[in-house]
């Protein structure tokens, strides 16, 4: 896959990537298999964002747990900064990535310990890799508010006390503790409002232009993943049915899916006519149907569509689609 | 047309931990027979308050009893007695909520649960009653109606749910749906059909609709007349195209300009400064004064009044609305 935008190395190449959870059987028998993530691929490059966007059970969560390593995969291959983190040995190499790794989590609440004080929160990652002073670890805490836009009075306070804009800041001081290279942000400005979005989306840019971050950010609104990622990958049931760069996605979109999914999206425009809405709903990704996963929604969808799986395809430069009529 | 719903002076407080918390302060706004009112805010704005004060679905330990008055078709909903309520609540006037799953009750069918509504108002026996919601399900286009009546909520996706509880807010032909953030925990695509469903069913039932959103693209494409509210307050009222084309208030300006755009390539967003106040918190003149790009020295210190800003148009911003 030439996804390739630039000479470098990436820092991480996904190829062929599955993930089926099995799942209990309502009606007894065998385990159903749930395929989350259908062979999957993507590079992400130094310092950029690719955004990953899908509707719920699309799987992009699932590749991000799978990315850090909190699940293994079922089959497929994950390099991160050149090593191989699937596989025999892939455990080996795990560790030894882990801490240019991080996570934000979508909950800030969720994922910071109320009966820690914010500095505890923000330090836990330094106290696990260890070696620190007491008077380093202090310094290190309130460079860490500072560059996120908290008060240092925050240090001795408690995630409660805090609003959601506030705690995401503390919960991503915590991803910066260590330095990492990579953070995966899911869905870190879904439960925050408007006013609060921006100032994270414009926080998590600048601390991207300063220590050189790149970022797997996934969302389910298109507009927050414009605004943030240089090239961006559409999920659909366990899929990526499109990936490109942002301009090509957003602008001439190539998958009916993707089409379908811009245009459903409300925009703050009264006098702006929606396309007739797209019909049904999102199938099940138990037991997938042998063709095109979104061929009984389609409204171009062929019989070749419903036979046979489209495999992704580059039709312009990093402008990969993974349907037949495209 | 004539009003159908009037709310003056209204006020709601909770209990606090140091006393009365204002989550609504002196709300006034009225809609008209089949008229779609947009209710816009951020969390803690008094916006589903507002909605709950309607039909006094407060619970009657931590709010205070609502001052002002709400009056629905020449009804004093705060002066009607329990009984009273009953009979405008799921009849007159129906509510759908954001989180179908905690409205529908999991251990009832689809089928029991629309007929609870249909035995309450209209007395339809059992017979009636599941041929009825079998037809509901069919307006609320459900596929496979026959079949679904039968089934627990648990095993329909979101979308269906939602479908489901606006079978059972339909179910009495009300003369005004409320509805609060019907889509917010819908998929985007999934969002589209509820929408295009509520507006399709309220054309045929000529129903009015108060909806209430965060979102300002549900509410762009959904709503006739919208209130935009901030900390309590309304802060502007317009009609959609005009607030849209022209916001008058800051506040509104600001979270327009904040929203992620799709169809634009921004650098980087605008953002509003600070946090939404705390409710327990006293702020002197503009509630939004301290996040405000244009406060004057006047804004902090007397608390402005809505303002005649246009036809249809009131702002609550006096240095905008003198010199706009």
């Amino acid at each position: 896959m030439s996804t390739a935008s630039t000479n470098i190395a990436p820092i991480a190449t996904v190829r062929d990537l599955v993930k089926i959870f099995s799942v209990h059987n309502d009606k007894g028998g065998a385990p159903l298999q749930l395929h989350a993530v259908n062979r999957v691929g993507f590079d992400i490059f130094a310092s950029e964002t690719l955004g990953l966007v899908g509707e719920s059970g699309s799987g992009k969560s699932t590749i991000g747990r799978l990315l850090v390593g909190l699940i293994p995969p079922t089959s497929g291959n994950i390099e991160l900064f050149g090593e191989p983190i699937t596989g025999k040995t892939g455990h080996r190499h795990l560790s030894r990535v882990r801490r240019r790794l991080q996570f934000v989590f979508q909950d800030p609440h969720g994922s910071l310990n109320p009966r820690m004080r914010v500095d505890d929160c923000i330090a836990e990652p330094l106290d696990i890799a260890g070696g620190l002073s007491r008077k380093a670890r202090a310094d290190r805490v309130l460079e860490l508010l500072e560059i996120v836009g908290l008060p240092r009075s925050s240090a001795d306070r408690y995630p409660h006390e805090f609003s959601g804009g506030q705690r995401q800041r503390i919960g991503i001081a915590r991803a910066l503790a260590l330095r990492p290279n990579f953070i995966v942000c899911d869905e870190p400005v879904s439960a925050l409002d408007v006013s609060m979005q921006a100032q994270i989306v414009n926080l998590l840019l600048d601390l991207q232009d300063r220590f050189g971050l790149s970022y797997l950010f996934i969302a389910h609104d298109l507009a927050v993943v414009r605004s943030i990622a240089r090239r961006v990958a559409v999920m659909y049931a366990g899929s990526i049915v499109e990936q490109g760069p942002k301009g090509d996605i957003y602008r001439t979109p190539k998958h009916p899916y993707t089409q379908a999914l811009l245009d459903a999206v409300p925009r703050p425009d009264p006098e702006r006519q929606r396309k007739p809405t797209l019909s049904g709903e999102i199938p099940s990704i138990l037991n997938p149907l042998p063709g095109c996963a979104f061929a009984v929604r389609c409204p171009l969808a062929v019989d070749r569509c419903r036979s046979e799986r489209p495999m992704p395809r580059e039709i312009a430069e990093g402008h990969l689609v993974a349907c037949h009529l495209a | 047309m004539s009003t159908l719903l009037a709310i003056d002076n209204l006020t709601v407080q909770f209990r606090g931990d140091a006393g009365w918390i204002t989550a609504v302060d002196d709300v006034s706004l009225d809609l008209c027979e089949g008229e779609t009112l947009g209710i816009v805010g951020e969390s803690g704005s008094g916006k589903s308050v507002t909605a709950l004060s309607i039909l006094r679905l407060h619970t009657a330990a931590t709010t205070r009893h609502p001052t002002g008055r709400i009056v629905y078709a020449g009804r004093d909903m705060l002066a009607l007695t329990r009984q009273q309520l009953r009979a405008v609540r799921g009849r007159e006037i129906a509510m759908i909520f954001q989180d179908p799953m905690s409205s529908l009750n999991p251990v009832l069918t689809i089928a029991d649960q629309i007929a609870e509504t249909l035995s309450l108002h209209q007395g339809l026996d059992a017979a009636a009653s599941r041929k009825r919601a079998i037809e509901l399900l069919e307006m609320v286009r459900i596929p496979d109606a026959r079949r679904r009546v039968d089934e627990y909520p648990h095993r329909l996706s979101g979308g269906m749910r939602q479908r489901v509880m606006i079978a059972i807010a339909i179910a009495c032909r009300p003369r005004l749906l409320i509805a609060d953030e019907p889509t917010t925990a819908l998929d985007v695509t999934i969002q589209a059909q509820i929408l295009d469903l509520l507006r399709e069913l309220q054309a045929n039932l000529g129903m009015s609709v108060i909806l209430i959103s965060h979102d300002m693209g549900v509410i762009a494409e959904f709503a006739q007349r919208v209130v935009v509210m901030y900390a309590g307050r309304i802060v502007e009222t317009a009609p959609v195209k005009d607030l849209f084309r022209k916001p008058y208030h800051p506040y509104t300006e600001g979270l327009l300009a904040a929203i992620p755009k799709l169809d634009v390539d921004v650098n980087r967003l605008p953002t509003i400064r600070g946090s939404i106040p705390d409710p327990a918190q006293a702020i002197r003149g503009c509630r939004y004064g301290p996040r405000c790009p244009v406060a004057v020295a006047q804004c902090r210190i007397d608390p402005p009044a809505l303002l005649a800003a246009g036809p249809s148009r009131y702002a609550r911003c006096p240095p905008r609305v003198a010199a706009p």
